[in-house]
């Protein structure tokens, strides 16, 4: 069961071009059509200062506005499920893991 | 030109600071007098700003200026003030067939009705043409007499009740209030949720500067309890993102009323940022383990402000066994697993190399140590390479003190390795484990007595 929610946040092109380079863009493509949204179709960017607005605007929006309300996350090496109750995804490690 | 910024004689020690973190944050062109030459204990500073926008905008940020006055004159008395005031007749002859208004004011003093129109009298030589105008003036002028302590007194110079000598004169016309109404503002008692250890609003507007919230800016409080340092980070125009070790206090309980009770957990820090008009600047909330942070990306935070909880009135906490408790099976079926006691030592260590981490360069980490005042010495605060101390701003509370710490990450270290590796290899400066706020919750609750003297009072 997953819910996502649309928070809207302020706008700003340049501070999602200063974040871009840090950004796995691969994983966040995976990660979104992992929740049923294909809207990211670029594969690979190179160059985010060469972007059109609107594609800022879709990481604005996938990044910023896109609150996953229940669901879980699977962490791809351990496989352990960290869970996402109210919009406040649990990020603890069990009392075995440590 | 020149400015008279009259401060606010709350938070002494953290008046430069600020000052300093708005400039910066403004890119202003401001001089000020260097901090040797500066008395705290005076409501009044001189200062060179390039521009009236530029002192407007300083006072539109600074919680600890009431107000900035253009000067036109000064003097060490009302004789020397108007003789200055006539030479500097370039300044305010623009001004002299505008609608005005007079408004007579002393550091730490009244002066009586009768003297105040003596003192506005005296400027006719002035000779203004137009008329007064209380209500909407053109031009509103300004007599400001600063008082300073009596130096001869053996009261304490920073108390209200010091008996105080007249110091010097100023004249010139009203720019600006500062942001003292958003202490108000930002009252806890009147937010939406708070909880029994929201820090007060006058000392967030502090933090928010001195982590130099603004636009386009990401900031995370990693302690984040009830939200109190993100709403002014936001309010200033940062993103903002919060965790703790406890999802429950940070999601609140939405559907209730709030009921006015400290313990109250109505609303969440959701609900009051969308009160404040704020939301739009929350990123997210999380629950984590400050010391097992998810992150695999360094240098991509702005400013980490927090205030780390000290183990008086809440204790930190961290992921782990306590001593002495072995593993069972059972605790993997916990909802929360088993927590230990964090030491403040440990803290404020993990808290200065994970920001040299996690800080994009010339970012910033803000938090407050408390510290016992008999104990303190300046390299009781931890730093590490990448890393170093920018401001020690103290509230003394009498046996023991807080002291707000702003560093700031001057130089890159190599964030590309895993976080693990990166920390292991950090130098981190702690000179010795006897740093007074080690323990200081053994320490407050013997009232930070010694405790060989405990012993033998019982």
């Amino acid at each position: 069961m997953c819910r996502i929610e649309i928070r809207e946040q302020e706008f700003n092109a340049d501070f999602i071009r200063a974040f871009f380079p840090k950004l796995d863009y691969g994983v966040l493509k995976s990660t979104l059509e992992s929740l049923g949204d294909d809207s990211l179709k670029l594969d690979s960017v190179e160059d985010i200062d060469g972007q059109p607005e609107d594609f800022l605007r879709l990481l604005h929006k996938v990044l910023l506005e896109m609150d996953v309300t229940q669901g879980e996350m699977t962490c791809g090496n351990c496989q352990h499920k960290y869970q996402i109750n109210e919009g406040i995804p649990n990020m603890l490690l069990g009392a075995d893991e440590i | 030109m020149k400015f008279l910024l009259v401060f606010s004689q709350s938070l002494l020690d953290f008046r430069l600071a600020e000052l300093d973190s708005v400039v910066e944050v403004l890119n202003l062109d401001l001089s000020r007098p260097s901090d040797e030459n500066v008395d705290l204990n005076s409501a009044c500073l001189v200062v060179d700003i390039g521009s009236e926008d530029g002192a407007r905008a300083l006072a539109g940020r600074c919680v600890l200026i009431k107000h900035i006055i253009q000067i036109f004159a000064q003097g060490s008395s009302y004789d020397d003030l108007h003789e200055n005031n006539k030479k500097a007749v370039h300044l305010w002859k623009v001004y002299t067939d505008k609608t005005f208004a007079f408004n007579v004011e002393a550091a730490y003093k009244s002066i009586p009705k009768e003297r105040r129109m003596n003192i506005i009298n005296a400027f006719s030589y002035m000779q203004f043409t137009a008329q007064v105008n209380f209500k909407k003036p053109y031009i509103q002028y300004e007599v400001f007499e600063e008082h300073k302590a009596d130096i001869n007194s053996d009261v304490d110079h920073a108390h209200t009740y010091a008996p105080r000598l007249f110091h010097r004169v100023y004249f010139g016309r009203f720019i600006a209030f500062g942001q003292r109404s958003l202490v108000p503002k930002f009252d806890v008692k009147k937010r939406a949720y708070f909880g029994n250890t929201s820090m007060e609003s006058e000392v967030t507007v502090l933090m928010a500067n001195q982590a130099l919230a603004r636009k386009g800016t990401l900031i995370w409080d990693p302690f984040v309890g009830t939200g109190s340092m993100l709403y002014l980070c936001a309010y200033f125009g940062s993103y903002v993102m919060g965790s703790d070790l406890d999802g429950r206090q940070m999601r609140g309980q939405p559907g209730k009323q709030h009921t006015g009770h400290p313990g109250s957990r109505a609303g969440g820090i959701l609900s009051a940022a969308k009160d404040y008009g704020v939301l739009d600047k929350f990123l997210d909330l999380f629950t984590a383990d400050v010391t097992r942070i998810g992150w695999r990306t360094g240098g991509t935070l702005d400013a980490i402000v927090t205030d780390p909880p000290y183990g008086v009135r809440a204790g930190a906490k961290r992921i782990g066994l306590k001593q002495g408790v072995e593993y069972k099976e059972s605790y993997s079926a916990q909802p929360r697993p088993p927590t230990q006691d964090y030491d403040l030592l440990n803290l404020t260590i993990d808290l200065v190399v994970m920001s040299a981490y996690l800080l994009k360069r010339g970012g910033r980490l803000v938090y407050f140590l408390p510290t016992v005042n008999e104990e303190y010495k300046e390299t009781d605060v931890p730093t590490c390479q990448g890393m170093r101390i920018i401001a020690n701003s103290v509230q003394d509370f009498g046996k023991w003190s807080r002291r707000l710490i702003t560093m700031e990450k001057f130089e890159d270290i190599d964030t590309d390795d895993s976080l693990q590796n990166i920390l292991s290899n950090i130098d981190i400066n702690t000179a010795d484990k006897n740093v007074s706020h080690s323990n200081f919750r053994e320490k407050f609750f013997r009232a930070f007595e010694p405790l060989e003297e405990q012993i033998v009072n019982q």
